[in-house]
């Protein structure tokens, strides 16, 4: 089933549609709901909320990009809307008080959770802006509107979560 | 291999896929859909009955003009003059009495429904559904709407009490309308009080008052739309405050009314509908003291401020209960007025803020309560319209998510139309 025939199907409500969108998705979702969000159980939350939205608003989808890359600008901004509804993004910086655990295996040998389990050592600031930008690919500019920041806040956001993971990459040998 | 470990780290995340539990199915995403769609359905449905109840319970046909126009009914079915005390005792001749009586009963011939204006009774079915209705309603709050039902043959069910009645109902229409009795020779004045005249006052009176039909002047009613608009600006200046918010805060509100008059005053009251859009911009700044965790296991510390900006959107629907006063000053009318309306947010967007903190909004539909106060001049277009301006205090609130009170105060101006309806 093509993108357009899988849009057309939504608008007509149909549920062959609606659930292959459902299959072919969720699972790519969820991981990026969970780059976000503190637990799985908060990404899913937020990954049926985002479908919802999807499903409601899939006539204003105009091809303009994939299909893909519109349902996760939805998925992000429901995630970042759960974010700051449990608490402010950046407040946590005043106290953030954090330390990256260290791992044996080899960095050619990190496990895709075991870097899930890093980043989300983070603070949440360092870890929202690294995800929107590097993961993601959002510009500083996206990002300053979408977290209501100023462009060097998010620059500076960025910089010491790059700084943070790099020292914990040089400390851990993982470069050579 | 990618050799960036950053780059590894970034890519590694991209193309992660985890499967979602049971719970989180897509069944339950379709779940979540219907139970948002009856949601709507169900603040639609809540406000227009709300609206509804309220039009009712505001509605022109007030169960005193039914008991006034059953009663009356009744005394002319019954052949009995219905005078007040004050023309009864002796202080009118024959000659007023017989035409007082007369008008009366022409104005009510065989007509069995106890509907005073309407000798139509084709007519006095299409009151029916509202009278049924305000019925419902006045057996409903315990006005005794039964009192009006006619029985089979035509009387009401309180006919023993109906004369007692009548008296003061009928002073009441000879205060308020001295103009039906052809000259306005009497002057207003409280009910109940002895009118006392000579012979000599009266007897040049002139009684051909031709064809009219006798009834209680109706309480006016009035619609009247308004906008109005606020702002606020806020500034911290304690150093000691970690947070600090500048910001301006507008407010902008559309309403609304159908407003009444109290029985002898000119004060109003009414109910109505408005919608308000409220924004704020602001720029938040904080300054920290970070510690950063460094590679041989010390802190370093990190003075910085951080700026952002916040900005936020509710829009609300509310049901304003108003009430509004007139006063004169020198030549000029003023009308003052208080209002208080509950309602719930229909949006709610972005971080909301005050002086010190913020909070990002949940999009979800929450309580709120407006309140206003009011004063301003009131110009008269023309004889039924007239225009308010009207600078105003008001005070926007709602309940956040975290069942925390919001709100701000706002100084504003606003422009109101009072039309009357009849």
């Amino acid at each position: 089933m093509t993108d357009k025939e899988l849009v057309e199907g939504c608008i007509r409500e149909d549920r062959i549609a609606q659930k292959y969108l459902w299959d072919q998705y969720s699972s790519k979702l969820l991981a990026l709901c969970m780059r976000y969000t503190q637990n799985q159980e908060e990404a899913e939350d937020a990954l049926m909320e985002a479908y919802v939205k999807i499903y409601d608003n899939m006539k204003k989808f105009r091809f303009q990009s994939a299909l893909e890359t519109w349902m996760r600008r939805i998925c992000v901004n429901v995630s970042i809307n759960k974010l700051r509804a449990r608490k402010n993004i950046f407040n946590e910086l005043s106290e953030s008080e954090f330390e990256l655990g260290y791992l044996d295996s080899q960095y050619n040998q990190l496990q895709v959770n075991q870097i899930m389990e890093l980043v989300h050592q983070l603070p949440t600031g360092y870890k929202t802006v690294f995800n929107l930008f590097a993961v993601e690919g959002y510009s500083h500019k996206e990002i300053s509107k979408l977290l209501e920041i100023d462009e060097g806040t998010s620059r500076s956001q960025l910089a010491k979560a790059r700084k943070v993971l790099q020292e914990w990459v040089t400390k851990l040998g993982l470069d050579k | 291999m990618n050799n960036d470990p950053l780059e590894h780290i970034a890519q590694t995340l991209k193309t992660h896929e985890v499967s979602p539990s049971e719970s989180a199915s897509f069944d339950e995403v379709m779940r979540r859909r219907e139970k948002r769609k009856k949601g709507i359905i169900w603040w639609f449905t809540s406000a227009a009955l709300l609206l509804m109840v309220g039009g009712i319970y505001f509605s022109p046909w007030s169960s005193e003009e039914f008991n006034t126009t059953a009663d009356q009914k009744n005394t002319s079915n019954s052949g009995t003059s219905v005078q007040s005390e004050a023309y009864s005792s002796s202080i009118l001749d024959k000659k007023s009495a017989d035409a007082e009586e007369e008008i009366i009963t022409n104005s009510t011939p065989e007509s069995q429904e106890p509907y005073l204006a309407d000798n139509d009774p084709k007519k006095s079915n299409k009151k029916t559904l509202g009278a049924k209705l305000f019925n419902i309603f006045n057996k409903l709050r315990g006005k005794g709407g039964a009192d009006i039902t006619p029985t089979n043959n035509g009387m009401t069910r309180q006919d023993s009490e109906s004369s007692k009645f009548s008296r003061g109902l009928m002073t009441t229409v000879l205060v308020e309308e001295p103009a039906l009795y052809g000259k306005r020779y009497l002057e207003p004045t409280k009910l109940g009080e002895p009118l006392e005249m000579r012979p000599s006052d009266y007897l040049d009176w002139d009684f051909s008052m031709g064809p009219f039909e006798p009834h209680l002047r109706k309480k006016p009613w009035y619609v009247e739309l308004s906008a109005i608009t606020g702002s606020n600006n806020q500034v911290q200046f304690n150093e000691e405050e970690p947070l600090s918010v500048l910001g301006t805060n507008y407010m902008a509100q559309y309403q609304a009314s159908f407003l009444t008059s109290f029985n002898s005053s000119s004060a109003m009251w009414g109910i109505g509908l408005h919608y308000t859009q409220w924004v704020g911009n602001g720029e938040w700044r904080e300054h920290t003291k970070e510690r950063i965790l460094q590679p041989d296991g010390t802190y370093k510390i990190i003075n910085s401020t951080t700026t952002g900006r916040v900005n936020y959107s509710i829009d609300k629907v509310s049901i304003p209960l108003s009430y509004r006063g007139f006063a004169r000053v020198s030549k000029f009318n003023l009308r003052y007025g208080v209002q208080l309306a509950p309602g719930f947010t229909s949006v709610t967007e972005g971080t909301y803020f005050d002086a010190t903190s913020y909070t990002a909004l949940q999009n979800s539909r929450m309580w709120s309560m407006d309140g206003k106060a009011s004063v301003g001049p009131m110009i008269q277009v023309n004889k039924g319209l007239n225009v308010v301006i009207e600078p105003s205090v008001m005070y926007q609130s709602f309940v956040d998510q975290n069942s925390k009170i919001q709100g701000n105060w706002f100084g504003g101006l606003g422009v109101s139309m009072l039309y009357r309806l009849r």
